[in-house]
């Protein structure tokens, strides 16, 4: 991976040392007017620069901090398709710069830190967020007051939108069309019991389950949320298990979700009932022993076990390249490294790094070739179209059950 | 200008060298050499130094252990969003008054839960309270709907102050003139009679009631006015960031809060302010140069600052009258403390 640091922004190594002494100095006023200047002269040229400037890539994740295990990846998947688009020519010739930024696992230090890509660094576009708090925190800042194109690159509950905002992750109809039908094919009925952590993506995929439901003929015969910090689901259990469900379909959190998925086994619902986790993905299957997991089904863009050369081929280079105990997997580095691939090919399209060009162009991006299958961003949407399969639990791993085909954003996508 | 305030330092006696350098520093030295995003930086810090200084007044002076002063500080941040993306309203003029009165309303509202009365609650009991207070706020703003729940309120407008305020000069110099301005306030207040009432009834609350005061009136009034000051600053953060979200009322701001006046000095209000700029760019630039290991860098920079300078990293420079002041200073002999006639009653 040695190229890939190449196309590394200098900042991070060059300023490091100068850095720490400063902060070691202690002066607080007195250090904070030295970056200050450095940063006014250092990046007067970049900003300004003629038709041939580098472009640059914020890469907003979180590196340290509870989520890190997932940041690291959006990391990763970023300098592997960095490297793969210079090695391609880069971006209208010249080679493009990643800028790493830490948000931390934190609402507040991601505002802050891309606010550092987009004020500082002057990045042509930032990527990254891992919650949608924190894609909503940071949206103001990037797009609003930063003019910068954002992509979130994650599975989330729709509906995000703006001018210069794309979505590269699925969002709930992708997820809940196929997968309820697959469900009432594969499970011994059709009464669907729903519960979910009580936040924003759960809520909002409960319309899209209804919906889907009812049309394929089955019932919801319950539906719950839980406390984001749920520790104790025996009540709930009980609950399921008097309720007749045959199918419990799931959008609790870790690790909150394992400690259901132990309940509802102990108690026998897996018996004959099927349990259903539809975001299940390779890093979340380490948590916990693989045999409470086997058995359960998915459904995401993207598996490891995809067999296709050109999958098959990223999964072994990630594996290769990085030694930090992270996956390549749909829980956003995919949709990172599908977003940044997206939008070297708009900006070459474009033949600009102008935000509002590059966007126009982004709008109708078609991806031939990316991890699992081809990816369209849908004209006027913001959202992608890509392919979603359905996966199953087996001994730590996801094998692939159904490929269900390119899926649209639909009614979760925006409107322009 | 020197001249003039060396003319007063010398007649009053009472404005410290330091205090005037940090805001000549904020307001005079800084701006000229700042451009693009350490001003938008400097200008977070100060508004969390407004928060820190609000802490400083009730748990410095008040001696109540603020465990919960995000909540303050949040709520009024929502109201302020709120009435930017639903009602358009984006005056400052509107705006920021606003986020005073429900600062203060919000102080009030769990001041006189916790303050009415007489006698001193538990500190102990006083502390759980506030933490439950923000522990619960962030709760219940997490899985409220109306306001977004978990996502919050994103996209705020920019606000407007004879012309629309952008992040940037205008608002830096907005917020450290308020800052300013609400320093005064306070400053004017601890070194006032009330001042020396509260301190005093922190130290001994049963001496003071027998001389006359009512000293849950003094606790209630500083903590409602130190709610607005923290309000003021929650509106701020939300206009300058363009959000608000749930975490701008929790524990982990909370605590962060508490440290930013710990390791400034406790009771000294201008370590407040020095506390809150000085861990946030640290913390900023650890973040930046380190890895992997920057927190618990930072967390050992905490513990050891802590340690060897529990008085604040000002406390080598300060003279010893803003101590006296805070009622920290441990006379040079003890009074013989009176025997308590009544202990039981």
């Amino acid at each position: 991976m040695s190229n890939v640091d190449g196309s590394e922004d200098g900042r991070a190594s060059v300023l490091t040392r100068r850095r720490l002494l400063k902060t070691a100095a202690g002066g607080a006023f007195a250090a904070m007017a030295g970056p200050a200047l450095a940063a006014c002269g250092g990046s007067g040229g970049a900003a300004s620069g003629g038709s041939a400037r580098a472009a640059k890539v914020g890469i907003l994740a979180d590196m340290t901090g509870s989520l890190a295990v997932f940041g690291k990846s959006y990391w990763n998947a970023a300098r592997m398709a960095a490297e793969d688009i210079n090695k391609s020519g880069g971006v209208r010739g010249r080679k493009i710069q990643l800028v790493l930024a830490d948000s931390a696992s934190d609402n507040s230090t991601a505002v802050q830190k891309s606010g550092q890509l987009v004020q500082q660094d002057h990045v042509d576009v930032v990527i990254g967020g891992l919650t949608s708090a924190m894609r909503e925190a940071i949206k103001s800042t990037i797009i609003d007051r930063g003019q910068t194109l954002y992509i979130y690159p994650n599975l989330y509950e729709g509906n995000s939108c703006g001018e210069l905002q794309f979505n590269t992750g699925p969002v709930p109809p992708m997820v809940v069309d196929p997968l309820v039908p697959w469900l009432f094919q594969n499970a011994s009925g059709k009464n669907v019991y729903y519960t979910g952590s009580d936040y924003v993506f759960p809520r909002a995929s409960l319309k899209f389950i209804k919906a889907a439901v009812e049309s394929n003929g089955g019932k919801l015969v319950g539906t719950e949320f839980l406390p984001l910090d749920a520790t104790d689901f025996s009540h709930s259990t009980q609950k399921i298990l008097s309720s007749g469900a045959d199918i419990v379909y799931s959008n609790v959190i870790p690790p909150g979700i394992w400690t259901q998925v132990r309940q509802l086994t102990e108690q026998g619902f897996r018996d004959k009932g099927m349990l259903c986790v539809p975001y299940l993905e390779e890093s979340a299957l380490q948590a916990i022993p693989a045999k409470l997991l086997e058995g359960l089904p998915a459904c995401l863009d993207f598996f490891q076990a995809l067999t296709d050369p050109y999958d098959t081929a990223l999964v072994k280079r990630y594996k290769s390249s990085f030694h930090d105990g992270t996956y390549f997997s749909a829980n956003g580095a995919v949709g990172t490294f599908r977003g940044l691939k997206m939008w070297a090919q708009a900006a070459n399209e474009a033949d600009s790094l102008d935000a509002h060009d590059v966007a126009k162009a982004l709008d109708h991006q078609e991806l031939k070739e990316g991890p699992g299958g081809p990816a369209k961003m849908v004209p006027g949407s913001h959202h992608v179209a890509v392919n979603m399969y359905l996966g199953v639990a087996h001994n730590g791993k996801m094998d692939i059950k159904e490929n269900f085909g390119q899926r649209q954003p639909g009614s979760a996508g925006c409107h322009f | 200008m020197l001249a003039s305030v060396r003319t007063r330092i010398a007649r009053g006696g009472r404005i410290a060298l330091l205090e005037v350098l940090v805001f000549v520093v904020i307001l005079v030295v800084l701006p000229p050499l700042i451009s693009g995003f350490t001003v938008t930086l400097l200008t977070q810090y100060l508004i969390y130094a407004l928060l820190a200084l609000s802490l400083d007044l009730v748990w410095g002076y008040g001696g109540i252990l603020d465990l919960g002063r995000a909540a303050v500080f949040g709520w009024p941040a929502y109201v302020v969003a709120l009435l930017a993306t639903k009602s358009h309203v984006t005056s400052g003029f509107v705006l920021l008054p606003v986020a005073l009165v429900v600062g203060a309303a919000v102080g009030l509202l769990v001041g006189l839960f916790l303050f009415a009365g007489r006698g001193r609650r538990d500190e102990f009991f006083i502390a759980m309270s506030l933490l439950a207070f923000s522990f619960i706020s962030q709760e219940v703003a997490t899985s409220w709907e109306a306001i977004g729940s978990a996502n919050g309120i994103p996209g705020i407008p920019l606000m407007t102050l004879f012309g629309s305020l952008a992040p940037g000069l205008g608002f830096y110099y907005l917020v450290a003139l308020l800052l300013l301005a609400c320093y005064l306030l306070v400053r004017w207040l601890v070194h006032s009679q009330f001042g020396l009432v509260l301190v005093a009834s922190r130290q001994d609350d049963r001496r003071v009631s027998f001389l006359g005061y009512a000293t849950w009136q003094v606790r209630l009034i500083s903590y409602v006015i130190s709610g607005a000051i923290a309000g003021l600053a929650g509106a701020l953060y939300a206009l300058h960031n363009g959000y608000a979200s749930p975490d701008m009322l929790g524990v982990t701001l909370s605590t962060q809060a508490l440290l930013w006046v710990l390791l400034g000095g406790r009771g000294v209000l201008i370590g407040a302010l020095v506390g809150a700029v000085l861990l946030n760019y640290v913390s900023f630039e650890l973040n930046g140069a380190l890895s992997t290991a920057w927190q618990i860098v930072l967390g050992l920079i905490i513990v050891v600052g802590a340690t060897t300078l529990p008085r604040g990293v000002l406390s080598p420079f300060l003279s010893r009258e803003p101590r006296r002041f805070s009622g920290y200073e441990r006379p040079a002999h003890p009074p013989v403390a009176p025997k308590v006639l009544s202990e039981g009653t």
